[in-house]
This record gives structure tokens, sequence and C-alpha cells, in this order.
């Protein structure tokens, strides 16, 4: 006979010393791993809970503003400086890392509108209600390097991605040379009021501005005229490109709603984004391009996933009022913001994250967590774990109203158009409801 | 989703590999035929590969120890030079520097091929078709899931190869010999002296006759008698952890989760005991319980009563999840399917019933034998179950047509039966116990692969998990029988691990219990809670379609008592019943429209028009059409 019994030696399945680590044999047959499914439901209902258990997005708030703060703005190199400008006309500086003030200067008489760093990350540009661009240089912040004088007042302002010009935004958009006293070019289209500048980051001779007339414009600072304009129903606040995605912008809009407009086709937007129940007043891309944050009248930040029409996340607290602005800082993890009541707020992006440093078995539990949840998020349970979120009383009611207003009238257009002749009542998309026209 | 995995091999030069080649780096020792002691190593070059594409080989001892020239030029040149003149003389140079036979390109190009059973053992079925989807991006993004899927499954079966055991095997030499003739004591002497030990006898005479239950890692034994001893050990060390009486009955036994707990269903009540014998709860709730056992992934004890009732109680919280009157007298036979966590019951009516504590009717029902039901065992796969009647026949059943796919005759009735890990069956009757192999292949017939008498009446057999061993519970004591190939040769540590520490087994138990399996999952798939429930969810989607058009019927409902939970409660009250009334309209309707849309489409002939058939809608006019018959 030919026998063979299985008889393990010990040594190759027991370590040798007590500081080894254990050897742990593997088998992957499924028949040895049953109940595949049901044990991953239950680990990505765990690892919905935790999330849940965990999410505390609030780091804290940086106080000292004696006034509302207009104007918010992140450092381009620097992570951990922030500057802020406020309804008195006062400019602060602050380190993050720290939650502390490190320079302060009262800047404008009347309030700070907007601001923009150099490119180089050296200097600051302020525009202020009384009419002035001020340049300041961070290093000596007590008086002024520069100081314009423009014709009408301002106010917004944004610097070119690399060379010394910038654009500011009042009765017409204006490209100024950082060594010229006068504007060498100057857009208008009709508009009154520029609400917002920015510049394109990539494609970077391009900016786009929305203006009061509920009008938003595209200019290249190289030709003579503007390039495009789209109307919408309402006014925007605030734009902002996509840092991943060149050709896309976002504008914050009166309207509760955010568009996404995709630059070579303004006639509709690519992209509703609705969830906030008051007007949204500003905007900024995560350095991804996959999110942005918004900033309310309604008390609340959102977070928006690029490609989901609804946020996946909502920031508030019992002090936070009207939240005038709001910035994504460059590393993706946390959000400044800036609100009436004199504070600014630093969040975290995802609030259940942990901070600080990562050892690699915590990574690839925090990455298989994320694929579980991914997995099974579409499970009843788990939906309603991750997706639960206390709303304060008053979000909570004009949510409830304005989703039964907006029941109503599909109630109202679906009767209508059960009642008329096919296709004489069509469905009209929420996209093409937005953009009433397009000029070239 | 059945991929090829096999490649075709570069053409070898002039039909054979040269034979003076080394092919690979172990196989360099032969190199040349120059040397035999000495050891190839692989020369440093910058790709490991001459310009013939052939990995080059030095004899170690000649190895030439290469310079580190500071200069890139110069380190540049020197490479080149070991490379191409290895140090010595002419008889150095390589064959295919010398002019002679070219070795032919790397045989072994590419990655491995994979074993295409390994391939079928990870095969987690057929991907979904992307053509469905609406969207391009949806459809890539499935695409990119698949690929996924695909490559995990080929990783995983690419990690056999790291499997270092074998499983054990019996075969006879020649024609004349049978396997089945191969007795213990013939076995014992031809195995090694860790294998000797494994085959033991404990005689126990005066308590018996004793059932046993190996732990899930197969480390650990517990014996009990019917009289009232038991007894833990770790059976490969011989180690005793505890020995007690209960001073009466045991019915039945069973291990929890770990080594650390075990429950015995005695004359009357349920108890649990440590690994010290201390009896840590005793549940009253159980009464008179003839067999039980334990699922260990939802911390269940499932167990079968005198009485007839069936119950799960939840150990981890103690609670009872379910308790149920299966009206069909004792239930002394009883087993879980190891796959699915359905409990099947065998009856005194030749019937075999699986049930599940959600449900409070049996899943499945079946006449199995036309005899009373014996003993019963599930495969570990879940696909086949092993039925034994007081008929003397073993019926083989595959659970997934419910049709027996084998039978066997035994001489006598069956008092317990087995299934192994690698799929053998053992059969304990009277005082012989008969392992068969090749069980529930289909179309094959069962052998007879092995048979052992002991000295008395049999009371269960059960195989030792991850051992090639077999235990055998008989009125005067416990064997434990060597049956080579009975066994999985390789366990997964984070899974079961016989060779665990306790700090090990502390965090295993935190896990599994982090990881309990909520007991409403059990069901006949297991895999049901990844799939989508088509029918409700075609239900959900009409029903928020629905809603639009439906009008909601004004309810007038007023709440008798405003007391119960004040102003709040009242209205919380009303609205409910208003949303109750709502569902219900909303339920109705769509079953209303389901039921037009089939008739319409049975109107207008066949499956085909089904999905196209539209509805009038009813008009105001309707009325002055001419009604069809």
């Amino acid at each position: 006979m030919k026998v063979k019994v299985l008889s393990r030696n010990p040594d190759d399945y027991l370590r040798e010393t007590k500081r080894d680590i254990p050897k742990i044999p593997r088998n992957y047959d499924p028949v040895q791993h049953p109940f595949e499914a049901a044990r991953e439901y239950v680990r990505a209902m765990n690892s919905a809970k935790l999330d849940r258990l965990f999410a505390k997005p609030f780091i804290g708030s940086l106080g000292g503003h004696r006034d509302g703060v207009q104007s918010l703005l992140c450092h381009p190199r620097s992570l951990s400086t922030v500057a802020s400008g406020s309804y008195d006309g006062e400019i602060r500086i602050w380190n993050l890392a720290e939650q502390k003030c490190i320079r302060t200067v009262q800047a404008h008489r009347g309030m700070v509108r907007s601001m923009c760093f150099g490119s180089s990350g050296s200097h600051v540009f302020s525009v202020g209600d009384d009419q002035n661009i001020k340049q300041w240089n961070l290093d000596d912040f007590h008086e002024p390097v520069n100081t314009i004088l423009s014709k009408s007042s301002l106010l917004s302002i944004d610097h070119h991605f690399d060379e010394a010009k910038f654009a500011t935004g009042g009765d017409a958009v204006e490209i100024w040379d950082e060594a010229r006293s006068h504007p060498i070019r100057s857009f208008s289209w009709g508009a009154d009021s520029i609400q917002a500048v920015r510049f394109n980051r990539v494609e970077t001779n391009v900016l786009a501005s929305c203006a009061a007339d509920r009008s938003i414009v595209l200019h290249d600072i190289r030709l003579a005229d503007s390039l495009r304009k789209v109307v919408l129903t309402m006014k925007s606040n605030s734009l902002c490109w996509n840092p991943m995605e060149a050709f896309i912008f976002t504008v914050a809009n009166e309207d509760y709603k955010c568009y996404s407009f995709d630059m070579r086709n303004l006639s509709s937007p690519v992209m509703v984004y609705m969830d906030h129940v008051s007007a949204v007043l500003d905007l900024d891309y995560s350095p991804t391009g996959k999110e942005f944050v918004t900033a309310s009248y309604d008390k609340t930040i959102r977070i928006f996933p690029v490609d989901k029409g609804r946020s996946r996340e909502i920031y508030h607290t019992k002090r936070m009022q009207r939240v005038t602005t709001v910035k994504y800082s460059r590393d993706d993890k946390y959000i400044v913001s800036g609100s009436d009541e004199m504070n600014l707020r630093l969040w975290k992006a995802h609030a259940s994250e942990k901070l600080g440093y990562l050892g690699p078995r915590e990574q690839s539990a925090a990455r298989y967590n994320e694929k579980l949840k991914d997995k099974f998020g579409h499970h009843p349970q788990v939906k309603r774990i991750l997706r639960h979120r206390h709303l304060p009383k008053h979000v909570y009611n004009a949510k409830k109203q304005n989703e039964e207003s907006r029941f109503s009238k599909k109630r109202k257009e679906a009767n209508r158009r059960a009642h008329s002749k096919p296709g004489a009542v069509p469905h009209v998309p929420e996209r093409s409801k937005v953009a009433i026209k397009e000029q070239e | 989703m059945e991929e090829s995995t096999k490649r075709q091999r570069p053409p070898r030069a002039n039909g054979k590999f040269p034979a003076k080649q080394p092919a690979r780096y172990f196989d360099a020792p032969s190199f040349h035929g120059k040397k035999s002691a000495a050891i190839g190593i692989k020369k440093r070059t910058i790709s490991g590969k001459t310009f013939d594409g052939m990995t080059d080989f030095v004899p170690l001892d000649e190895a030439e120890p290469v310079k580190e020239v500071a200069s890139s030029h110069n380190n540049k040149t020197s490479r080149k030079r070991a490379r191409n003149q290895p140090v010595d003389a002419e008889e150095d140079v390589l064959p295919s520097l010398r002019g002679e036979e070219r070795p032919p390109e790397d045989p072994f190009e590419g990655p491995a091929d994979i074993p295409q059973a390994a391939m079928r053992k990870f095969n987690r079925g057929k991907g979904l078709d992307p053509k469905g989807l609406r969207t391009h991006f949806h459809q890539k993004l499935l695409k990119q899931r698949d690929q996924k899927v695909q490559f995990s499954r080929k990783q995983a079966a690419r990690s056999e190869i790291l499997h270092t055991e074998r499983s054990g095997f019996l075969e006879a030499e020649d024609a004349l010999e049978d396997t089945a003739r191969i007795t213990q004591k013939a076995l014992v002497k031809s195995v090694d002296l860790q294998s000797q030990a494994k085959h033991f006898d404990l005689q126990l005479r005066e308590f018996g006759p004793y059932g046993f239950q190996y732990t899930r890692n197969g480390r650990f034994l517990m014996l009990f008698g019917r009289a009232g001893h038991i007894a833990t050990m770790d059976w490969l060390t011989k180690k005793l952890m505890c020995e007690f009486h209960t001073q009466e009955t045991v019915n039945c036994g069973a291990w929890l989760h770990q080594e650390t707990m075990f429950a015995t269903g005695q004359k009357q009540w349920v108890s649990i005991y440590d690994n010290r014998g201390i009896e840590l709860h005793c549940i009253k709730k159980m009464y008179q319980v003839l067999a039980m056992d334990f699922l260990p992934y939802h911390f269940l004890l499932a167990t079968g009563s005198e009485q007839g009732y069936l119950s799960w109680l939840d150990t981890s919280v103690g609670q009872m999840i379910a308790q149920v009157n299966t009206k069909s007298g004792r239930l002394s036979v009883l087993k879980k399917n190891p796959s699915n966590a359905v409990i099947h019951l065998g009856h005194s009516n030749g019937t075999v019933s699986l049930w599940s504590p959600n449900v409070p009717e049996p899943l499945v029902k079946f006449l199995s034998h036309h005899t009373a039901i014996r003993a019963l065992d599930i495969d570990t796969s879940g696909r086949y179950m092993a039925t034994a009647g007081q008929d003397r026949r073993v019926k083989i059943w595959d659970l997934r047509k419910y049709q027996t796919v084998q039978e066997l005759n035994v001489h006598a009735s069956p008092s317990s039966i087995a299934f192994s890990q690698s799929g053998l069956l053992a059969v304990g009757m009277d005082r012989q116990v008969q392992v068969f192999k090749d069980v529930g292949d289909s179309g094959g017939e069962a052998k007879l692969y092995m048979n052992h008498f002991v000295k008395s009446g049999l009371r269960q057999v059960g195989f030792c998990p991850f051992e090639d061993i077999l235990g055998c519970g008989y009125s005067e004591g416990f064997t434990s029988l060597l049956i080579p190939g009975s066994g999985e040769a390789h366990f997964d540590a984070f899974e079961t691990n016989p060779f665990q520490t306790k700090r090990q087994r502390q965090e295993m138990e935190v896990h599994s219990l982090l990881e309990k399996i909520p007991a409403e999952l059990i069901g006949l798939d297991a895999a049901q809670i990844g799939q989508v429930h088509e029918a409700s969810l075609q239900e959900t989607l009409e029903g928020k379609a629905r809603t639009l058009f439906v009008n909601v019927p004004k309810v007038t409902f007023t709440p008798k008592y405003k007391a119960l939970g004040g102003a709040a409660g009242w209205t919380k009250r009303k609205v409910n019943v208003k949303e109750e009334k709502k569902r219900e309209q909303i339920k109705k309707a769509v079953a209303e429209r389901k039921k037009l849309i089939e008739t319409l489409a049975d109107e207008e002939g066949g499956e085909d028009a089904k999905g196209e058939v539209k509805i009038r809608p009813k008009s105001v006019f309707s009325r002055f059409e001419t009604k069809s018959t």
C-alpha cells in the first residue's frame, strides 16, 4: 500500500520566539469561508455605524473679527495660512495649525469685498467698499505696498495664475497689470455689477464672471471682447472652476441650487445640485475636483460630490449664522468657513476621518471599510445609517416645505400630462429649466 | 466566464531543450556538466538577461566579484565585461558565445499558468451583462468591477502554489490489494510517529455509550457518556482540560464558538460549561433536548427536543430567537448545513425537513426513506446530504435539486453517518465503521474505502477537521482511527486555526462577535443578501411613479384617546393611519396595473407582446365604447 497521513510539523505553523509575528497560513477556498455575503454585509453595517459614531467634523472656531466675515482665501503655497476680510474693513491672517491670528490690519474703510493672493503667494490684493485696490506684503503687513483708486466701486478680485495680472469686477470686468495704476482692459456686456470674477487655473487666460443681472460671462484676456454669456433665471452669487476638469465651472445660485456648466456649451448646465434651503452664497472646489463645498444663507455648509445632484454632507452648529464664505484646503482634508457672526470655523472635509498619521493597517482597514460602504450602500439598513444627519429645525422644516411645493408642482404637471393629448406636456428635465438664453 | 488561461509555450529550438543549458536558477548545479558540486548564482547584469534573452549563470566558486567603479563610464564597461567574459579561460565561456547551439527563448516567459481546477474553485459566477445599463459610464464601471473580480479570482488561484502541505492518501499497490482490507494496525505501522500517536483508544466502560465532538479547528475533543460523564481534552497532546460527572443523563453536547465553552443537553435542561467544567448557565427554556448543533457564525445553538420543539438560542446575548413545535415527534436527528445555517431534521416517518428560525414552517420537507431516519449529515460545501434510514440504506441527496444521486446498501441500520472535509462518508452501524469514497459524484458509484470494527455498539462517528482522523464513540469508550485523505490539508488561520495562541483566540472571539450574522439572514440561499430582489424593487419603482397619480383618499380619523403620547402622539397616530391608507392605495393601484398588463398581454397573444402593451387611459368617453366580451 501507498499511504500518506496528514502530519503537520508545528515548526511550520508556530513562530519561533514571542517577538516574531505569528504565522498566518491562508486558504482562500470559498468552502472554508462560508456566509461570505452575509458577513460582508454585517461588516458594512458595522463600518456604517462607526462612520456615524466618529463623525465629529468640527475642529475649531477662530474668533477675532469684530464684524461678519465677508471674504476668505487660502494661501496657494502654505497649507496653514488663511486670510480673511470682514465687514468692518479688517484683514486678518491666520495660522490654522495653531488656530491663531498672526497678522491683522485695518485695510479698508467699509467692507473688504474680496481678496486674492498674488501668484507667488507673497502678496495679498484686496478690494473694499472705498473703491481702493490695495496690495499687501505678507511679511510687512502694516502699510499697503500699493494702492490704486478705482473709478467705480469694486465687488470682486482674482489674480492670474502665473502672470502679474489681476481682474476686478464692479461695473465692468477690468484687467489690471500689477505695475500700472490703470486697467489694461475692460469688458462689459450689459451687466451692472459683477459679483464674482474667477480666472481659470489651467487655461490661465480665461476668466468667468457672474453679475447681478443674472448673467454668467466668459472672457479671454487676450481678446478685446467677451466670449460667451448665459442668463439664468436667478442671480448667481459665486463661481468656481473645477481644478481638474478645466472646462467645467460651478455657480452658486440665489435659487438655492448650484449649477455646473461646461464652458463649451452654456445652453444648459451639465449638473444641478440641490439640497440647500436658502440662497447659496459661496462655493469652492476641492483640489481633487471631485467635490465642492458650498456656504449658504440657511446657516449650513454642504459638500457635494460633482457627479451627484444631492449633498453628501451637511455641517452646522448652533452658533454659526449665515455662512458668507467657504474654502476647501489645498490638501483636500479641511474646510474653512466664514460667517456672519464674526467667526471663522475649521472643519474636517470627511467627518469621520481620523486625523494624523495612519499606519499601513489602519489605512488598509479604512480603504476596506470605504469599499464595503460603497458595496452595501444601497441596502436599506446601511443606507439609512449612512444618510442620517441631524438637521437644525429651521432647515428641517424648510426642507419639508420645499419638497412639498416641488412635489405639488410635479403632481400638477403629471396630472396635466395625464389629461392632455400625448406629447402636449413634455417632460422637461430640471437642467433645461434654468438657462434662459445663451449669447455669443 | 471560463477564461482560458492556458498559453501557448514558445516553440523550442530543435524540439527540445539543450540538455546542458540550465533552464532555471535551481537547475544550475548541473551546469555545463563541469563541477557538479558548484552552485550557480545569477550574475549581476542590468536586465538579468544576455543579449539572446537567456539568463546567464556562473558557478558560485568562480563568480567574479564585480568591482564598483566610481565613474559611470567605467562602470558601464566593467558591467559589460562581467556579462560577456566569464573570468577564467576559454572553457568557461558560455556555449552561446562559443558559437554552439543557441539556447531557446525563455521557455517560462510571462506569468505562470493557472491550474484550471483552481480557477473553477474560485469561480464567482457570471458577471452582470453591461448591455442592460443605460449609460456608457456605468457600463464601464461594471466592466471594471468585473475585471477586478476576475483578477482576484486569478490571484486566489495562483496563491494555491503557496500551500506546502499535501493531503493524505491511501492507495492499493496492485489489483489484488484492497484498501478496505487494510487494518488500522497495518496502517499505523507504516506511518510516521506523530501520526501513530493520533490513533488511540480510550476505554471508558462505566458511563457509555459515548458521543463526542471536535472543535471547529480540530484541536479539542469533548466526550460525553450517556450516563453523565463529560470530558474535554486537547486530543493531540492528550492533555485533559476538564472531566466531571453530571449525575444525570447526557443526551447530546456541542462546543460553542470556541474551546472555552460547551453546551450539553441533559436529562431535563441544557447546561453551558466553561473549559474547566464549571456550569455557567442552565437553560430551562430548552427542555429534554436530544440533539443540538451550534451555528458559529450566527452564535446560535439549535436544539431539538423530546417533545418535538426546535429552538434557536443566541448564545452571545442569551436570547431565545425562535422556538417552533415541529409537530413531528422526538427530534433526535438534527444537523446544521454548514454552508447556509439551515437546520436539517430527520424524522421517524422517514421525512427530512429544513428549518430556518425565521419561518415557522419547514422551508423544505421531503420523504427520504420509508422507515425512520437514524442519521443524517451534510458535507462542508452544503451540496450533498446523506441520510441513513432504518431500512439499511444510505441515500446521498443533491441539495440543489433535492434528488438522490447515490444509494448505498449497508448490512445494518446505521446509527451515525458523517462527511469528512474531503467528501469521504463514514457510516457507523452496530460494531462496524465503513468509510466510502467518491460520494456524491454524479454518475459514479461510491466505493468502500476503509473498514473497521470496534469492540461494542457504536453510537457516533465523526471526522476531525484538518486531520486524517475519524473519531468513533461506542458503548465502551472512544477510538480514534486513521483515515488517510479525509482532512483538508490547508486551513485558513483567520477562520480556523489549530495552532492558535491564546491571544489569537481572544482576538478571533472579538472579531467573530463583531461580525455575528443576524439570525434574520438565515435562509436556503446564503448569498441572497448580496443579490437584488427584483420583485420588490419593481414594486417600489412602480409605486414611486404611481404616487404622483394616486389620489389620496381623505381620511377623517381622530384617535380616541389623546392622552397616549400627548398632542404629538395624537398627531403621529393620525399621520400613521393616513400613510397606511395611502400605501394600501398605492399597492392596490400597482397590483391592478400589473393585472391589467398581464390580461392585455394574454389577449394580444403570447409573451412577446407582454412588455410592449400600451394601456389606453380611461377617459370620460370610455363608457360609450362598445364593450368587448
